[in-house]
């Protein structure tokens, strides 16, 4: 109590202080519509996921391709930091945000901060909220449900197989993207002649999968394909084939989704037949794309105009073409 | 967790209670009147850092001095630095709370949830309601039934976050409606609206922790609690008190940064209640209770961000920024460590 009246002026000079500085700040502040090159922005999921940094590995080396300087922050699976993190590069005269986030629910003050400034807003997976994004890359989840309906029905006529019951696991309901592989996947093999005769949610969950395999083989005996929405899922259900005496590749046709490790290593061991892989350095490679398109101010043709959805095309990894690592 | 040592009562901060050996009082070498630089060192040393910091990051970081990133920068410190001025209370008294995180989870839900139904009126109550109530059980079972707060906050910490998992059903609530967002992302007078609240929340707690009789109880409990009960300080009732504080700053936070997020769910913010205890910390109050300041907590909770901010702008490695801002709070207290024992020696000799 010796000193309360330096303890405000402290206060208010410091006040003052901040705000006088960045008054002046103002001036020093980098145009981003100068001649040099254009910086494009990517807020990132968390880099301590694989996937991520392989689609943080695409996205850099296809913005650097391009010419323009690059400029990464980390979410590090934080809501609050995502905001944060995203508003510092918004202010660092970038003149395209990509954005992969951690929670879309999110993305609404950042696309507006975004906005305001003239910065278009690319979304690279996971979701879009309710936000106004200028587009979302996705993987076409879709047409992977379908190549994985189709290699499951060459393995099976390759096998000699005549059984028609399939199953089909699903992720959690939420994940509205995920839930097109399942669609796709059904819609295809009812084609080629086959029946779905049990679809259950595993809440991508391994051990659900493995639950959820073990009532399917109670229920359905003679099953001859299980599809699932994920790896861990599939690797589950390859592991509950295992133990009730049949294998994932040959008696029953086990196709995931991802390219998980886990799921890589199953098909090398033979315990499950193949998965869909996505390639997140390819969706990082399409969200440059999108930017320059949106900076130039080019058209864009999206798969899904009504969400401004554009699809990533998926690969079919099998045995015969194992990633070797 | 009330220190108990027998540590005698020469805090300058509870002079006004009881009559202090003279060497407290009389000015040391160096000192200018009244004033000791070893306590102005103490209460404002941060502050200059601080100060120095935006001087150097003015001058040397591209786009920091940028009016629109220097508002960012005050906007984010509100958050941490809200609840930090309530955990300055508990943390005078020997105590923490690190149920704050899980507080911040369920009054943010709950504000956003209330704001997403029109309902703004609760929406802006409720939440502080519920986290003065989290308080209160707090501060009974620390200060009357003598649970360690570490257990004690630890366990509200699990319980109130399953709690809000179930009522959340594990979904984020989501609102975008202005008359509440604007509450995070807005601005009064070009000032950002959550730091404008952030000032207003540490003059207000920096006026009663020196000028109430409350205030002052904090100080004598932390420094020593039985010295501080034999001369008629309610030991319990305060640090009850200093409990229900910290509960309803993180409320106070909760909502503003839902505001700020347009979402919240059960999961908000992992290691919040550390970053807080880190803010308090890094700004001079110590651990064992009894000395600290506010202006050290407000400058520290800035003084986090803006390191945050110019490693973002520097585009330094995330790895590398971990590693970066635990050196700096290492440093910041191993400095004040040797100090303080540098410091009493000085006086001693």
């Amino acid at each position: 109590m010796r000193f309360p009246k330096l303890n405000k002026l402290l206060i208010i000079g410091a006040t003052a202080g901040m705000l006088a500085l960045s008054g002046c700040g103002a001036s020093t502040a980098a145009s981003s519509g100068g001649g040099g090159p254009k910086t494009i922005g990517f807020s990132v999921y968390d880099m301590q996921y694989g996937y991520f940094q392989t689609m943080e590995k695409g996205t850099h080396a296809a913005a650097t391709a391009a010419g323009y300087n690059y400029k990464l922050f980390d979410e590090k699976s934080s809501e609050s930091n995502m905001v944060s993190g995203t508003q510092d590069l918004l202010n660092q005269g970038i003149s395209a945000l990509i954005i992969s986030p951690f929670q879309p629910g999110a993305l609404g003050p950042i696309v507006d901060a975004a906005h305001a400034k003239k910065i278009p807003v690319v979304v690279d997976d996971i979701g879009g909220g309710s936000s106004n994004y200028d587009a979302i890359v996705i993987s076409d989840n879709a047409n992977g449900g379908k190549l994985a309906a189709d290699e499951m029905d060459k393995e099976l006529k390759a096998a000699g197989k005549t059984g028609k019951k399939v199953a089909s696991i699903t992720c959690e309901p939420s994940a509205v993207y995920a839930a097109r592989r399942n669609v796709g996947f059904d819609a295809e093999i009812t084609t080629l002649g086959y029946t779905v005769v049990s679809e259950v949610s595993g809440h991508s969950k391994q051990e659900e999968g493995y639950k959820d395999t073990q009532d399917i083989l109670n229920a359905h005996p003679d099953i001859v394909g299980i599809f699932s929405c994920n790896d861990p899922m599939a690797v589950g259900a390859a592991q509950a084939l295992k133990d009730a005496g049949k294998s994932g590749a040959k008696d029953v046709i086990v196709v995931g989704f991802n390219g998980d490790q886990i799921a890589l290593d199953a098909i090398k061991n033979g315990q499950m037949a193949a998965t869909v892989q996505q390639q997140p350095d390819k969706m990082g490679a399409m969200t440059v794309d999108l930017a320059t398109k949106l900076i130039n101010k080019t058209a864009i043709t999206f798969d899904n105009p009504g969400a401004r959805e554009i699809y990533v095309p998926v690969n079919l990894i099998t045995k015969a073409n194992l990633p070797t690592s | 967790m009330m220190n108990e040592t027998k540590q005698i009562l020469q805090d300058s901060d509870a002079s006004t209670l009881a009559p202090l050996p003279p060497s407290a009082t009389t000015p040391r070498r160096g000192g200018l009147g009244s004033i000791s630089w070893d306590v102005v060192w103490e209460r404002y040393g941060i502050a200059t850092i601080l100060v120095l910091l935006w001087v150097v990051a003015y001058f040397n970081v591209n786009y920091f001095g940028n009016v629109d990133n220097f508002a960012e920068v005050l906007r984010q410190s509100s958050f941490v630095g809200i609840a930090a001025v309530g955990m300055t209370y508990v943390i005078l008294m020997g105590a923490f709370d690190l149920s704050v995180v899980s507080t911040l989870g369920l009054c943010a839900w709950l504000a956003v949830t209330l704001a997403s139904k029109h309902q703004l009126g609760l929406a802006l109550t409720l939440p502080l309601l519920v986290g003065i109530g989290i308080g209160m059980l707090n501060g009974t079972m620390v200060a009357y039934l003598r649970i360690p707060a570490f257990i004690v906050t630890l366990a509200m910490q699990f319980l109130i976050r399953g709690y809000t998992f179930i009522v959340a059903g594990g979904d984020n609530a989501l609102y975008a409606g202005k008359e509440y967002t604007s509450l995070g992302t807005g601005f009064i007078a070009g000032v950002p609206t959550p730091f404008i609240i952030f000032i207003i929340v540490a003059v207000v707690g920096a006026v009663v922790l020196r000028n109430t009789p409350f205030g002052r109880y904090i100080y004598a409990a932390g420094s020593n609690a039985q010295a501080a009960q034999v001369a008629g300080v309610p030991v319990k009732r305060t640090l009850f008190w200093g409990f229900v504080v910290v509960g309803g700053c993180t409320a106070l936070a909760a909502v503003l940064l839902g505001a700020r997020l347009y979402t919240a769910g059960p999961g908000l913010e992992p290691g919040f209640e550390l970053n807080v205890i880190a803010a308090v910390v890094l700004g001079g109050t110590r651990l064992s209770g009894g000395r600290g300041s506010l202006i050290g907590t407000f400058a520290a909770a800035i003084l986090f961000t803006t390191l945050s901010n110019v490693l973002n702008l520097l585009s330094i490695d995330p790895f590398v920024q971990q590693v970066v801002t635990g050196s700096v709070l290492l440093i910041a207290l191993s400095v004040e460590g040797v100090r303080s024992r540098l410091a009493e020696r000085l006086n001693r000799g």
